[in-house]
């Protein structure tokens, strides 16, 4: 029973991280139909920016506050992205909207580019960033089932990133354009939405909620240039399963393979289930093509 | 005042207008109509930039606004009714208002005369915008674009699929609203068009090809050129 639970938790906090991984796509790829597979770079990115930041902080700041360059070290990954995303969109992405197969090869090119820069400047090999101490106690909850301060914190994480996103998309002007554009362009733009700074600005935020999502995952090991990788397949899969063009989606998906995945790892092997989860998911995608919280709506239907 | 100049416009390359010169007036509501697909709504198109012009110009009061994109066209003052309202579905009635104001930073807040104009809006504000009806949502599309007082209202066959009371009731809406502004409509129903417009310009394959006063028009060729 101990066991289960924790392995339930354990498989949250997969979720939890997936989910902040598929944040930023359900966003680029759900609302704006860009398929980046530099999603995972972006992620990378973060990841990175979390272990540069943790070094110059131990560099310059008084050792007594060193937990503290977490938070330092979240806001500079979302930051250093959202203008790596904000860059590429300008440049690049922009020239790509309504071409899915162009999309993805162009940005499976830079997904290339990304890794190779990094490994120039940081090298092949694994770094390692250390989490803040408070996050390394485990909180004893009954028997033998403890939850990692870590794999907690991650949750969190995820939530109120979920949290500033609905807030941001359903109670802001800015976000009400972004909406407004993502469903009828021609129509938003008619009414005075500068659409094409909608773009650049919805881009930027998924790419930066990437960087959040790599900022987490150097909590739980360490990272190398290849990183982003073992992510982007299961975002995808999470938020298409979900159904694209909802964050209420995107928090499905997550939790589906998130606790699918450890869950049938834990009754069978760890191969075998990661084979259950692909048939549930086509399973799922059998009966909701569009996924499971799929925009019925004229605006997508043609 | 809104004026267009030899417009041409072109869908890939293929010309669908081939110089188009219409004049609509402060005061005044001005019709466009004519067969189906003749490019009428492209006209309309052509005036908010979402289709390309290769050649002509456009002003508004004096000023060219030709070669702005289209969310500065409606900055500058145009308020757009398309074909088929173009409501945003999962969007609320009140945040389809709201980003009709998007165009006048002037107007922090929703102006309560839209309410006494189109009282169904007030009930249904929380709604969003795909479930209403057709009329309701012809209602809300004017008030979307009237909430940010343009100087130049387009429709696009307002009254298309709609009862009979709430095309009366649109007509009224814009009479009254021509003293504030000028109105350029496109419009099927020949019998809406006497009894609200002033002036009226007949559209042949891209081309105008009668225009004048309405009550000076001659009624029997306007009946012919639209009637085959
Ligand atoms: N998006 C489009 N792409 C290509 N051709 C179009 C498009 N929209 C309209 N057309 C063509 O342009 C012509 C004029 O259409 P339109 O302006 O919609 O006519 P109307 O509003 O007068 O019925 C038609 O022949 C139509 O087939
Ligand atoms: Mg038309």
């Amino acid at each position: 029973m101990d066991l289960f639970l924790m392995q339930l938790f354990n498989g949250l906090s997969v979720s939890s991280i997936l989910l902040l991984a598929a944040l930023g796509l359900a966003i680029t790829f759900g609302l704006m139909g860009i398929i980046n597979m530099a999603h995972g770079e972006f992620i990378m990115i973060g990841a990175y920016t979390a272990y540069v930041v943790q070094n110059i902080w131990k560099a310059v700041m008084p050792e007594n506050i060193f937990d503290a360059y977490f938070f330092a070290a979240m806001l500079a990954a979302f930051i250093v992205t959202a203008a790596v995303g904000l860059i590429l969109e300008r440049l690049i992405i922009r020239h790509l909207y309504g071409r899915a197969i162009d999309s993805l090869l162009v940005t499976w090119g830079i997904s290339l580019a990304l890794q190779q820069t990094v490994r120039s400047i940081f090298g092949p090999t694994n770094v390692s960033v250390s989490a803040p101490a408070f996050l390394d106690k485990n909180i004893q909850v009954m028997g033998m089932f403890a939850m990692s301060g870590k794999r907690l914190f991650i949750l969190v994480m995820a939530a109120v990133s979920c949290l500033l996103i609905a807030v941001f998309m359903y109670k802001t002007k800015q976000g009400r354009n972004i909406r407004a554009a993502m469903q009828n362009r021609e129509m938003a733009a008619s009414l005075g939405v500068n659409t094409a700074k909608c773009d650049m600005l919805t881009f930027a935020i998924g790419s930066g909620f990437a960087g959040i999502a790599g900022c987490a995952i150097t909590f739980l090991g360490p990272i190398g240039p290849t990183i982003g990788q073992s992510y982007i397949v299961d975002a995808f899969m999470t938020v298409v399963v979900g159904g694209v063009g909802r964050i209420i989606g995107s928090i499905t998906g997550a939790a589906i393979i998130g606790v699918g995945g450890p869950t049938f790892e834990f009754f069978t092997s760890a191969s075998l289930g990661k084979v259950m989860i692909f048939i549930v998911v086509i399973i799922i995608l059998q009966f909701r093509p569009k996924g499971i919280f799929s925009i019925r709506s004229r605006a997508l239907d043609d | 005042m809104l004026e267009l100049e030899k417009v041409t416009a072109a869908y890939s390359g293929s010309k669908v207008l081939f110089g188009v010169d219409i004049t609509a007036n402060k005061g005044e509501i001005t019709c466009l109509v004519g067969r189906n697909g003749v490019g009428k709504s492209t006209t309309m198109k052509a005036i908010m930039g979402l289709v390309s012009t290769p050649s002509g110009d456009i002003k508004l009061d004096g000023k060219s606004i030709f070669t702005l994109p289209t969310y500065s066209r409606a900055k500058a003052g145009i308020g757009y009714v398309p074909q088929g309202r173009e409501i945003f579905p999962q969007l609320t009635v009140k945040e389809n208002i709201l980003l009709g104001m998007e165009a006048n930073p002037g107007v922090k807040e929703i102006p309560q005369e839209i309410f006494e104009t189109f009282p169904i809006l007030k009930e249904f504000l929380e709604r969003r915008g795909g479930d209403l009806s057709g009329g309701q949502q012809q209602q809300l599309a004017i008030a979307r674009a009237v909430v940010s007082k343009p100087k130049v209202l387009i429709l696009d066959e307002p009254t298309e699929g709609i009862q009979p009371s709430v095309i009366q009731e649109i007509g009224r809406v814009i009479t009254r609203l021509k003293k504030d502004m000028a109105i350029l409509m496109v419009e099927q129903y020949l019998e809406f068009v006497l009894e609200v417009s002033d002036r009226c310009y007949v559209m042949e394959k891209g081309r105008i090809s009668m225009s004048g006063r309405t009550d000076e028009l001659d009624k029997d060729r306007l009946q012919q050129l639209l009637s085959m």
